[in-house]
């Protein structure tokens, strides 16, 4: 089975991905928002409407990977539950067992895919 | 929001049939209520002999006058924002050789006398006018005094005339040019040449302009026919017969100069203020004592905050580069006056400007997504790497899917974005010719000395565009904006930036550790709102709050493209202020 060492250093991983997809799609809204901060200059072709329209697709996109669609990030995190659960009967127990703290990005990640960890196992 | 008549405090002399007379005047014609005048027991004297004198008889009764709540002076319901310093009120007082102008004094009233103190109000860019949480730091003052009462009466009457009248026509006088003996003056000298190139074409007045003879003589403009403004550096007495005829509303009048101001109940006086004011301007502003060129007014800001919806008074207040000191101002503080220009000051940004931004968020979007797809190349190796078969069982194929959802995500989701942002200053961009393409973006990003980090040209290479590496950042250079704050309307401060880049969020790995009180390389500000200029050694004033401060990295400070490291940064003035955290990928 998985050691201690990899299960910490997946979940961390797993769990930057998540904030970091989080950091991308910020820097989308921050895009958005510089529309109110834009100078409306008559004459210029200077047109927020087709990079709205872009900007909101892109937003999209990035969310879609977030939030597990398609599916992948999710699967991967179910995955790695799932495979302790083979050995022990919940995750918390592994992670008591082998003293493992996990991120808190990852144990919000892993709370969407309905594996909630005890707030004792989770790295303030 | 603004001035109104209900935020102002007349202020007249004690037992003083005239003064009393001047200040029931403007009540009538503004219609205040009676406890907006105060009587002073002061002395008749213009300039009082002392701070110490100018406390017992001006300002403490004020003080005294107050009623405080909400970090504001109130006088009954009314919140006192400013203050009309009446006929035969003392204008000043001495602090050593120098007279101290009562409307500097008052301007500050909230805080300790500091003479010469650095205007925390001066030219600041976020706002070209006051609202309620600056009246709680900062009172607009001005005076109307005159050798007689019936002079100082038509002075309100006019600004009656001149708010009826609403917007000033006449030709604007404008003469920046005085000797040149010091920094200060030639400072002085270039701020007013910069205003007459950038703000002045666009008041919509006609302008009459001196020309520069010599940086030690002083040119003179010969007299003012139709004016409105005149704005004079230089000799401080003239002839009355300097004013000619004119039909048009005179507004403003300003010379400066070192002691114009010392007195303005002097009638047969020669001095620019008694004679702009006879010859019938509203407004006037002029020195008591030597304001030095650092403390002359500059009339980009003054006329900024015109343009923006400001009182005279208001737009006097930002045209001040220090208080606590001579300069003063002649006139009713409510007036407002138009301007025949439909010309607004706007800090937001210029389209090219907000193409750098969204350029640069975009890119940071690709770095995160670079990194996303960077970690979960990891994570495939780590699964790889094990030795367990049924960790590889498990975990190989949904590790797998996430790898390949993220590969080339930092290109494939930022394109859509990426070219729309090129059509918003390039629009000849177009999926018909990606040559042209390239070429349009090319003369574009010249134009405004831009480039682009190499992630981003990943993406433009996608979409066709093929710059040249000339507009290709260099492999792991780096940038960071943050917001200047500004932490105190005591005095204006000058900001310098201490900085650290570390690997890990609790910075015990730092990498990089910048002060721009050490060295100023790679440090920018926003000098203008589409304009970013080096740092100067002596760093950026407080007046800049509100736009960026920037840090481009040097050849020697290249991190790992798609890297996420952890940045912080804080400004110091005489104290060390909290520090801003934030990430920092590299897309370059």
């Amino acid at each position: 089975m998985i050691t201690y060492d990899q299960y910490k250093n997946i979940s961390d991983l797993l769990g930057v991905i998540y904030a970091t997809s989080n950091d991308a799609i910020g820097e989308i809204i921050e895009c958005q928002s510089l529309e109110a901060d834009t100078q409306a200059v008559r004459g210029q072709n200077f047109d927020w409407a087709a990079i709205k329209q872009s900007l909101s697709r892109t937003k999209e996109i990035i969310t879609r990977l977030r939030s597990g669609v398609p599916r992948s990030l999710n699967a991967a995190v179910t995955a790695l539950q799932s495979h302790v659960l083979r050995y022990y009967d919940s995750v918390d127990a592994f992670l008591e067992a082998g003293s493992v703290l996990v991120s808190s990005d990852f144990a919000a990640l892993s709370g969407v895919v309905s594996f909630a960890i005890a707030s004792g196992n989770v790295e303030l | 929001m603004g001035l109104t008549k209900d935020n102002i405090l007349v202020l007249y002399r004690q037992d003083d049939e005239d003064s009393l007379s001047f200040a029931q005047y403007y009540q009538n014609t503004k219609e205040l209520d009676d406890s907006q005048l105060l009587g002073l027991p002061c002395s008749g004297a213009e300039i009082l002999p002392d701070y110490a004198t100018f406390q017992s008889e001006i300002e403490d009764p004020i003080k005294n006058y107050f009623t405080y709540h909400d970090n504001m002076e109130y006088v009954g319901a009314l919140e006192i924002k400013s203050f009309l310093v009446g006929y035969n009120v003392p204008g000043g007082f001495y602090d050593g050789g120098d007279v101290v102008a009562t409307t500097s004094r008052l301007s500050r009233i909230d805080w300790d006398y500091d003479h010469n103190v650095l205007n925390p109000f001066y030219d600041r860019k976020s706002s070209k006018s006051l609202d309620d949480f600056d009246y709680h730091q900062i009172k607009v003052a001005s005076r109307v005094d005159a050798p007689t009462l019936a002079l100082a009466k038509l002075m309100i009457d006019r600004s009656e005339g001149a708010l009826k009248q609403g917007t000033a026509n006449g030709t604007f006088y404008i003469d920046p040019f005085l000797p040149q003996w010091t920094w200060a003056d030639q400072t002085y000298v270039d701020d007013v040449v910069n205003f007459a190139d950038i703000t002045l074409p666009n008041l919509g007045l006609a302008v009459y302009t001196t020309v520069p003879l010599d940086p030690y003589v002083d040119s003179i403009l010969p007299f003012v026919k139709n004016d409105s403004f005149v704005w004079s550096s230089g000799t401080d007495r003239a002839s009355p017969s300097f004013f000619k005829e004119t039909g048009s509303v005179r507004v403003f009048f300003y010379n400066a100069d070192a002691s114009g101001a010392f007195s303005i109940r002097d009638g047969g006086s020669s001095t620019w203020p008694y004679l702009a004011i006879s010859a019938g301007y509203c407004f006037c502003a002029s020195a008591m004592s030597d304001p030095t060129g650092d403390g002359y007014l500059r009339p980009r800001p003054f006329f900024e905050a015109i343009i923006s919806g400001a009182s005279m008074a208001e737009a006097f207040l930002f045209a001040s580069p220090s208080l606590d000191n001579g300069v003063c101002l002649f006139g009713d503080p409510l007036l407002y006056v138009k301007l025949p220009t439909p010309y607004t000051i706007n800090e937001r940004l210029t389209p090219p400007q907000s193409y750098d931004f969204v350029t640069d968020h975009l890119s940071r979007a690709s770095g995160f997504l670079y990194a996303m797809e960077t970690i979960s190349n990891q994570i495939v190796d780590i699964v790889v790497g094990s030795n367990d078969i049924d960790m590889s069982v498990d975990l190989l194929l949904p590790c797998n899917a996430l790898m390949s959802d993220y590969a080339g995500a930092h290109v494939a989701d930022i394109v859509p974005a990426a070219v729309e942002s090129f059509r918003l200053v390039a629009p000849k961009v177009s999926e018909a010719s990606k040559a042209a393409n390239t070429k349009a973006v090319e003369i574009f990003l010249a134009a405004k000395g831009y480039s682009v980090g190499s992630l981003f040209n990943d993406v433009l290479l996608t979409s066709g565009i093929a710059l040249s590496s000339l507009y290709v950042r260099p492999s792991g250079s780096w940038r960071h904006d943050n917001v200047i704050e500004t932490f105190s309307y005591e005095k204006m401060k000058n900001f310098h930036f201490e900085m650290d880049v570390a690997a890990d969020e609790l910075f015990s790995q730092i990498l990089i550790s910048k002060d721009s009180l050490s060295s100023t390389e790679g440090w920018y500000f926003q000098k203008e709102v589409d304009v970013f200029e080096s740092l100067p050694s002596a760093g950026v004033s407080s007046n800049y709050a509100g736009r960026h401060v920037r840090y481009q990295s040097l050849d020697n400070e290249a991190l790992t493209t798609g890297a996420i490291y952890y940045l912080r940064i804080r400004q110091k003035d005489d104290e060390t202020h909290a520090y801003t955290y934030s990430k920092l990928v590299i897309y370059s």
